[in-house]
């Protein structure tokens, strides 16, 4: 009966149509929010990601997310690495500063001071084969490649700015993943950032710890914060803090969330309404197989087949919508505004609620059909 | 069997039926009793609002009755439950209506595979099958064909096909002449007593139509939710009815 399922959804194409275009819309609203809610909460742990190798972060308590960071005493280096199991720990600046472009133009930007003898933590990606030692050249600093030429006047390796009246002298390029105040990130060392930057009593804002070989870092994140009375996460973990505070104390989720809803409201009245008008229409043919012994289950795995047919096509119609509305995006936004990402995982949820959502706008069609009399025929 | 020898098809004792409530109550079925033989073609006549298409619904299991005993060749249909009852239908009774009630979606052959997809055939099967069927009906021509693209005489026979492609025990049909001309009426009448009748099947038309009456073996006049009286027309025969 299959077959006969779907000979019916085809035959009648305006109703056809009319349900696949509206869960592609849905599928379409619902991806895309999606994905720029996914970018944008990745966003608010970018510094974390933009700071590679250490496994694990110290910083003062309390913290709530890792752009909110009290310094820490320079003596909190030492106690850290002396504890079991930490291989090596360095100091990690983090400042907002006032960069003066040669435009005179101001820029507020990240300040990012890695400890001045290994500079590890640097950035995830170099680029034109610049190393993390382009750091040690005098005034050295590595700005973010998109940012040099979105916000910071196309500036290019050679070329100087000037961080709080310091002169800085730009020593390559990186690559970093986006902050969710969209500030361009300048990595420079830990001693010249100090010096850079307006003074404070501490300026240490992050110890940065590797984990010994075999050592369970979370384990070793336990033994810190007993040691020592601070913080320690791991890199997942200070990025998941981050994350649940945006998720909870912002109205971020909740925005999206309304968004989201609608997307799947609409998805669930076009699809649900025309999928009742639909079976509706074939009320009386419903009702002849019945007479010719079909059984109820027959009739609600017909119906079921067409509403996920309809259902699977929008979903691909609707994704590959907003695949393009991506690469449009991509094409003509500006790097260092990229916020929305294109993730499987993002596709398969939708797809999962999209089924979801025409099984649930069928159960309007459902009901009719289990109390549909046979007898109508003869009506 | 009775004592003429004809095997009982369908039996009625005591039939009632009734639709609505308290003072709105219509009791389409008063108490109908009946008999219907294998290798008849009973028609059902009466006024409108008789009871024929409810006794219709009631003998083919589409419509439960209130009271009394139906046998469909010996089986209650009280009996069984709602599936059950589906599923006998699908293999004992094949259904003709008034307004044929073809999918407009399907093609003539896939219309008449319809009973047989039902049952579970395979659709290649089950569509060589419609074909045969509709090639005895004299569509051979137009398997492929959409009901819009056919006459209400091509679509009553295609209808017919649907009816009889099981190869059911009990073919029930609602006035399968009422959307036809009289000349083709009686074309498609002549086809459905030619392919439909048989020693092992009886046929059950509900009709106003009198200008087909003589494809009829019998005839049973209802008025107000009764069988008033039946009337031998062919060659069956019953016990103590009128000739």
């Amino acid at each position: 009966m299959n077959f006969v399922a779907l000979r019916m959804l085809v035959g009648d194409r305006v109703k056809y149509i009319g349900i696949i275009i509206g869960i592609a819309l849905a599928t379409f609203l619902i991806s895309q929010q999606l994905n720029i809610f996914v970018g944008l909460m990745r966003s608010t742990y970018g510094i974390v990601t933009n700071i590679s190798t250490p496994d694990i972060w110290v910083t003062n308590r309390p913290m709530e997310d890792v752009d909110d960071l009290r310094p820490l005493s320079d003596d909190e280096l030492y106690r850290v690495k002396a504890i079991p199991g930490v291989l090596w720990a360095t100091r990690l600046f983090r400042e907002d500063v006032q960069v003066r472009l040669a435009d005179g133009k101001f820029q507020t930007c990240l300040l990012l001071g890695l400890g001045d003898q290994a500079l590890v933590g640097g950035p995830p990606k170099l680029l034109n084969g610049v190393t993390i030692n382009a750091l040690r050249i005098s005034h050295g600093v590595l700005v973010d490649a998109a940012y040099a030429q979105d916000k910071l006047g196309g500036i290019k390796p050679g070329q100087t700015m000037q961080i709080n009246g310091n002169r800085a002298l730009v020593t390559g390029l990186c690559r970093t993943a986006l902050s969710f105040q969209g500030l361009p990130i300048i990595y420079t060392t830990y001693s010249r950032a100090a010096n850079w930057a307006p003074v404070q009593r501490h300026q240490l804002a992050v110890i940065l710890v590797k984990a010994r070989p075999g050592q369970n870092p979370s384990a070793l994140c336990r033994r810190i914060a007993r040691r020592t009375g601070l913080e320690a996460y791991t890199k997942a973990g200070i990025a998941s803090k981050t994350f649940w505070y945006y998720m909870k104390s912002t109205g971020i989720p909740i925005n999206f969330c309304i968004t989201i809803s609608l997307g799947a409201l609409v998805g669930i009245a076009i699809a649900g309404q025309t999928l009742y008008q639909f079976t509706h229409d074939n009320l009386r043919y419903l009702g002849a197989l019945k007479a010719m012994g079909a059984t109820d289950f027959t009739l609600v795995r017909m119906v079921l087949l067409q509403a996920i047919v309809t259902g699977l096509l929008g979903f691909g119609i609707g994704i590959g919508i907003s695949g393009a509305a991506n690469m449009l995006i991509l094409h003509f936004t500006p790097p260092s505004e990229r916020l929305a990402v294109f993730l499987w995982q993002i596709m398969a949820i939708t797809g999962v609620g999209m089924i979801f959502i025409v099984i649930f706008a069928s159960l309007f069609s459902l009901v009719s059909v289990v109390k549909l009399e046979p007898a109508v025929v003869f009506k | 069997m009775n004592q003429n020898g004809n095997t009982i098809a369908v039996q009625c004792r005591d039939v009632q039926k009734s639709f609505g409530q308290g003072n709105a109550v219509n009791h389409a079925l008063a108490s109908v009793n009946l008999d219907v033989f294998a290798g008849e073609l009973l028609m059902l006549v009466g006024p409108s609002g008789c009871g024929k298409t409810t006794l219709l619904s009631v003998i083919a299991g589409i419509l439960n009755h209130d009271g009394g005993d139906i046998h469909l060749f010996g089986q209650n249909l009280l009996a069984l439950g709602n599936n059950a009852k589906a599923r006998f239908r699908g293999h004992n009774v094949g259904f003709a209506f008034q307004q044929f009630n073809l999918l407009p979606q399907l093609t003539a052959v896939e219309n008449a595979a319809v009973p047989l997809l039902v049952l579970g055939w395979p659709r290649r099967k089950a569509l060589d099958r419609a074909g045969d069927f509709l090639d005895k009906m004299g569509l051979g021509t137009r398997l492929k064909s959409y009901p819009r693209e056919l006459s209400g005489g091509q679509q009553q026979r295609i209808a017919f096909a649907r009816a009889l492609v099981h190869e059911p025990k009990l073919v029930v049909c609602d006035e399968p002449t009422s959307a036809l001309d009289g000349k083709t009426g009686e074309q498609v009448i002549g086809l459905l007593k030619a392919l439909a009748v048989r020693p092992d099947r009886a046929v059950i038309v509900v009709t106003h139509d009198s200008r087909i009456f003589h494809f009829s073996d019998r005839i049973a006049h209802m008025e107000d939710g009764r069988i008033v009286y039946t009337v031998i027309t062919g060659n069956i025969k019953t016990d103590g009815e009128k000739q």
